[in-house]
């Protein structure tokens, strides 16, 4: 037999043991198709071929604004729901515990003198803050899409209306600037100290209410109050010292619709009409909604990959007397996020509030498209 | 005469091109992961084990360097097509859901577009946080699966003479 015969011989019997690789290989072009093709979607929607991307936006000023124009706004009348000031099952924490993993406080109220921080922050410090976020003097970044939306009005006031989870270190991060920009429109007569889950950062922040920090659950309501706007707060729950978690939104709407509580019961329904979930916090300030998170505030330096948290490492205190005297990046960019908030209100009040007339809201109300 | 799986990934990754190829490969997914992360905000704090997204890149950019191989010396091409195709995939699929978290500005979007619901989009982020770590086993899983397959249907395709790996004269 030739060589050239042997090596035909040869190949000829590669080939046969191959053919019962067929399927398989016909299975891989098929997957391999599809992940081409999808492959293909995704990074064309990432980059941004889709206008409904709202990825957070590092060079300080939000994208212009989309509109959700096929659902109809609310005008209901109902009381708002009072939470109560302690909860026996999910008790106040007063030992000392190491960061990272505390519970120091969770749960207490915030005594006068730190509410009045929030409260009674001065207007100037707004001011400052929201010249430095127009002229891009701001390091840690803050701002993302709105989308305009109908308004939820009750009680003859438009509303501001807040899904988020105790487990989340967005949520955790946003409450402070949340709390600083409603101050300017009422007032809180109680807050409380929270945390973001152990799995999350653990960072100091607010709850709107006494938070079911052990189990799942919703956690309703809040103790402000405002001639211009409500304050509606729905706060998924789950074991703190556990991992990120969010309920799926039907279960959260079903122990909503126990409470037999109309506000909440309309307000969640209407965020699920709007399809514009994006995470938490997920918010709405009057004519405009912010999808997910809208800042990356997590302390003065930005650490780099998989570094902890500066935030992680202080104490309500800490925070509260950085707000308090505001001197650096951390807390300006508390008070812009804030400002960017402030400016959607009084673009949905028609400015009639005090802080609407600051000379930075109305710029970023121009800038931003509110 | 086949060769070994063994010698034929020696000849590929021992290959100074090749080897130079996967490097610029995982280089390239790994940038494509840090760019879709930092965009959704959770760059800080990756819940997921660091070693996962670079077993993933690299499986990824391993798996590419042999698709490269197989249609450069034409050795099932289709397969190193859909292979390549894949590591692609695995990569840019891992790296939107290693950006989810709390938030995902990036994932929801295309949930919406492809016609999910409020509901049904918060439900599967929520699924995606919780089970992050797992996806990324399979999808590691997954391209060790297809490097086998890759190099095992190539060495069955390739003779060796003289110490240098010779694609089989074509019989049909």
């Amino acid at each position: 037999m030739s060589e050239r015969e042997n090596e035909l011989k040869e190949v000829k019997k590669l080939e046969a043991v191959s053919s019962s690789n067929k399927i398989l290989t016909y299975a891989a072009i098929v997957i391999g198709v599809a992940a081409l093709v999808s492959s293909l979607v995704s990074i064309a929607y990432v980059l941004n071929f889709s206008s409904r991307i709202s990825a957070l936006n590092y060079t300080t000023h939000a994208p212009a604004t989309t509109t959700v124009a096929s659902v109809s706004g609310y005008n209901i009348n109902s009381p708002l729901i009072t939470p109560p000031l302690s909860l026996a099952a999910d008790p106040i924490i007063s030992q000392q515990q190491p960061f990272g993993s505390r519970l120091t406080n969770i749960n207490a109220p915030l005594n006068s003198t730190e509410l009045a921080i929030i409260n009674n922050a001065s207007d100037s410090y707004f001011e400052t803050a929201g010249e430095m976020y127009l002229s891009s003097k701001l390091n840690n970044s803050v701002g993302a899409s709105a989308t305009k939306v109908p308004m939820f009005v009750v009680n003859g006031k438009p509303s501001v209306i807040y899904l988020g989870s105790i487990t989340c270190i967005f949520c955790g991060e946003n409450r402070w600037a949340m709390a600083l920009a409603l101050s300017r429109f009422g007032n809180f007569t109680e807050l409380f100290k929270g945390y973001s889950s152990f799995g999350d950062g653990d960072l100091p922040t607010l709850y709107w209410a006494p938070a079911h920090y052990n189990q799942s659950s919703i956690d309703l309501g809040n103790f402000y109050n405002s001639k211009y706007i409500n304050f509606i707060t729905l706060e998924d729950t789950d074991p703190i010292t556990g991992g990120f978690n969010l309920q799926p939104l039907n279960i959260i709407q079903q122990e909503i619709n126990s409470t037999g509580n109309l506000a909440y019961m309309d307000a969640i329904k209407f965020i699920l009409q709007l399809n514009t979930f994006q995470g938490t916090p997920y918010t709405i300030w009057g004519a405009y909604n912010v999808g997910g998170a809208d800042a990356v505030d997590f302390g003065n330096s930005t650490p780099i990959n998989g570094q902890s948290l500066p935030l992680t490492y202080m104490t309500h205190e800490q925070v509260l007397s950085q707000l308090a005297h505001p001197n650096d990046q951390f807390a300006w960019t508390e008070y812009a996020a804030a400002d960017l908030y402030v400016a959607m209100i009084c673009g949905s009040i028609n400015n009639t509030a005090p802080v609407c007339s600051l000379p930075a809201i109305k710029q970023i109300e121009v800038s931003n498209g509110y | 005469m086949a060769i070994s799986k063994t010698y034929l990934a020696k000849s590929i990754f021992l290959s100074p091109f090749y080897a130079a190829l996967t490097v610029v490969f995982a280089v390239g997914y790994y940038l494509l992961f840090i760019y879709l992360m930092g965009l959704s905000g959770n760059i800080l704090f990756v819940k997921l084990p660091w070693y996962l997204i670079y077993a993933l890149v690299v499986t990824s950019a391993v798996l590419l360097t042999i698709a490269v191989y197989s249609i450069k010396n034409s050795i099932m091409p289709y397969v190193g097509a859909s292979t390549g195709a894949w590591s692609a995939v695995s990569a840019s699929v891992g790296s939107l859901f290693a950006s989810c978290g709390c938030t995902a500005p990036l994932l929801a979007p295309l949930l919406y577009d492809i016609g999910l619901n409020t509901i049904a989009v918060s439900s599967f982020m929520s699924a995606v946080s919780s089970y992050q770590s797992y996806i990324f086993a399979a999808l590691i899983l997954l391209n060790l699966f297809f490097i086998y397959y890759s190099i095992s249907s190539a060495s069955r395709k390739c003779v060796i003479n003289r110490g240098k790996v010779l694609v089989p004269i074509k019989t049909k």
